[in-house]
């Protein structure tokens, strides 16, 4: 059916040919609602993935130590609750803090920055958490509309997402403060 | 008197087929061995192998005196032709057959004689006046065949250290004297041995024998026994002791360029479909924003805000 229409016939492919945009080009700008919902889904499977890991090498490492069959531990609910909400929690602050993306955005080749600096500071972290699992189901719907691509929880930490290819956040090749005047100017 | 005990010595049953029989037995059953004819039996059985003997020593003479001085060649016809014997073959026969007859007829007369002197012989020999000088005399056979029986063991065993004393000597003198190995390749050669070794390969049926080796085998048992046994781990710190296994896997890990394999291998697909979807995000960003500026009925071409405005690149600024 495709090979029947040409990328003319076809609307859909004609509009994303006509917005495609090169990630290159998009180098330090802030990133959209798809990349950053795309980070977050990801972020999501890790955040829901790590607590049944960390149970299954706790199993194991006690059965090496008691030299036991390993096998899968059954803490209370709310333990597990409380494992699963300080994973999460670890999980985000420590990825923003410590170097400003977590797997989602790595793959999404997204960074999160402060407004100032490229640096987050762990103050600015915590704000940014607390505020986007307040306004989770609000987030979304803000982003969309906002022309400065900055949700809720951007804007009380005073950070921002941009799109950034750079592995390491030392080449993040952006200079802080007020541009040098041209020259002759 | 002893009684007749069978000797449970190896070697010796091997060598008489019947039980041994000490002399003081023999004397009590002298009569009865003689009255079932053994004794006549066995004087024919001598009388002809010492006439075998005899007639072999004879015939040796003569081939060797035939080989000094061998007779002229007689033609073919004649040698093919019925020749009767030489009269003194003849002469000969007829003296060993009358000789036999003569034998067998002082034989048959001795045995008659046995069977009626013996029972009576025997009937003395078990009478109480005579038993005392019998019993003495059996005793002292007894005491001298027990005596012959030491010496013998004494000589045998003397004859076996001699005989291993000397293969030891010997042996190894021999082999050291002596080539084998023209030998051995002579042999060798002369000897084919591919249809010896098809005949065997072809008549030996090896499953069955390989089927019943493996089922009396308890190989995991037997390897677990070998593994218990053996203890490696000094074999282990040896062969690490005298390897140099950082040397060597940095020289592997040079040669193979793991790394690069690796990265070469999958790197560019993994980049391809990362960049794929990063550029697919960047564009459905740009299409979503584009909605919302048509759902607020605005119209923006513009690229997204900078996240340092004030650190614009070159390429802004042109």
């Amino acid at each position: 059916m495709t090979d029947m229409l040409s990328s003319e016939e076809m609307p859909i492919r004609r509009i994303g040919q006509a917005l495609h945009t090169d990630i290159a080009v998009m180098q330090g700008r802030r990133a959209g609602l798809v990349s950053r919902g795309v980070a977050w889904s990801i972020d999501f499977g890790v955040v829901l993935v790590g607590p049944p890991l960390m149970f299954w090498g706790f199993g194991i490492a006690k059965g090496l130590v008691t030299f036991t069959t390993p096998q899968y531990p059954d803490p209370p609910p709310e333990w597990t609750l409380f494992i699963t909400a300080l994973w999460t929690f670890a999980y985000f602050i420590g990825s923003w803090w410590l170097v400003g993306r977590t797997v989602g955005m790595a793959l999404m080749a997204l960074r999160l920055v402060g407004r100032v600096k490229p640096r987050v500071r762990f103050l600015q972290a915590l704000v940014r958490y607390w505020v986007l699992f307040a306004t989770i189901l609000i987030a979304p719907i803000w982003l969309f509309f906002a022309k400065s691509r900055l949700a809720l929880h951007d804007r009380a930490s005073r950070t921002q997402m941009i799109y950034d290819r750079n592995p390491r956040r030392s080449e993040l090749k952006v200079k802080v403060g007020p541009a040098a005047p041209p020259s002759g100017s | 008197m002893t009684d007749p005990t069978p000797d449970p010595r190896p070697g010796r049953a091997g060598a008489v087929p019947a039980e041994p029989v000490s002399p003081s037995t023999a004397l009590v059953h002298l009569p009865d061995g003689l009255a079932e004819g053994t004794a006549v039996d066995a004087a024919e059985q001598a009388g002809r192998a010492v006439l075998g003997l005899g007639l072999l020593v004879g015939e040796g003479m003569r081939s060797v005196a035939r080989r000094v001085s061998p007779p002229p060649t007689a033609p073919l016809e004649a040698a093919t032709q019925d020749v009767p014997p030489p009269s003194g073959v003849v002469a000969r026969r007829v003296a060993v057959g009358m000789a036999f007859d003569a034998q067998r007829r002082a034989l048959g007369v001795a045995e008659g004689v046995t069977r009626a002197v013996m029972p009576t012989l025997g009937w003395l020999v078990a009478s109480p006046p005579l038993r005392p000088a019998v019993d003495r005399v059996a005793h002292s056979l007894d005491r001298a065949y027990n005596e012959g029986l030491e010496q013998e063991d004494a000589a045998r065993e003397l004859a076996e250290r001699a005989g291993d004393a000397t293969v030891r000597q010997a042996v190894p003198l021999v082999l050291d004297r002596v080539d084998l190995l023209p030998v051995v390749d002579e042999v060798l050669d002369e000897l084919d041995l591919a249809p010896i070794v098809d005949k065997v390969i072809g008549e030996i049926d090896l499953k069955p024998v390989i089927d019943k080796v493996l089922d009396q085998l308890d190989l995991p048992q037997l390897v677990d026994k070998v593994i218990g046994e053996i203890d490696l781990k000094p074999v282990i710190d040896k062969v690490l002791s005298q390897i140099d296994l950082p040397a060597m896997v940095n020289e592997v890990m040079g040669e193979v360029e793991l790394s690069n394999v690796v990265m070469d291998a999958t790197g560019g697909i993994t980049g391809d479909v990362v960049d794929g979807v990063r550029t697919a995000g960047a564009t459905a960003d740009t299409l979503v924003e584009h909605l919302a500026d048509w759902l607020k009925f605005k119209r923006r071409n513009t690229l997204p805000p900078l996240a340092f405005p004030d650190a614009a690149t070159e390429e802004e600024l042109a």
